[in-house]
């Protein structure tokens, strides 16, 4: 059992990296703006699967680690409500392209960033508490 | 080492399996989204709190 749990922060890890390796961009294509799609997707695809694998394990999680259930109440709490966010404030730099819009962008994708990121630790303590 | 902790390791493994195959997914986006690319991440988006998973079980 442990050392199949313990895969669980290796996959995350590649998927950090997979996240973080960029596709040679088309002509014309705002680099920011298509990381910040790929962010968005990703963030959904992320806490979609965190959500449905706590709800499918939650009496074993819960015994693992309590902390894996509040955190995907988190997720269904906030979660999007976040990706929305992030959706509306991209199309406003889409549609206009100031700097402030940008970093409205950017504020917005951080913060699915930050929910990718503490998912993976969570998926990691899963693996590490027993 | 019981049942239930098999699997929810396999669980686990399949789900992040199937993750990392969507990541790399969009990792390989090289253009800006069209309409239709929006609209459909948008409806996506839109869907979130029906499913039964969805449900927030107040801790």
């Amino acid at each position: 059992m442990k050392p199949q749990m313990k895969f669980l922060p290796v996959y995350a890890s590649v998927a950090v990296l997979l996240l973080s390796a960029c596709a040679q961009l088309q002509s014309g294509a705002d680099p920011v703006v298509v990381r910040a799609e790929q962010i968005t997707a990703s963030a959904y695809d992320t806490m979609e699967t965190f959500k449905k694998y706590e709800f499918d394990n939650r009496a074993t999680l819960e015994a693992l680690n309590p902390k894996i259930e509040t955190y995907a109440n988190v997720i269904r709490r906030n979660g999007k409500r976040w990706l929305q966010t992030a959706r509306s404030e991209t199309m406003a730099y889409k549609n206009n392209r100031t700097s402030e819009n940008k970093a409205n962008m950017n504020t917005a994708i951080a913060v699915l960033q930050e929910a990718i990121h503490q998912i993976g630790l969570y998926m990691a303590q899963a693996g590490a508490s027993h | 080492m019981s049942p239930q902790l098999i699997i929810a390791a396999i669980d686990g493994i399949i789900a992040l399996m199937g993750l990392v195959t969507k990541i790399s997914d969009n990792a390989k986006q090289d253009h800006e989204w069209t309409k239709e690319e929006e609209q459909a991440v948008d409806a996506k988006i839109a869907q979130i709190g029906t499913a039964p998973w969805d449900q927030d079980t107040g801790k």
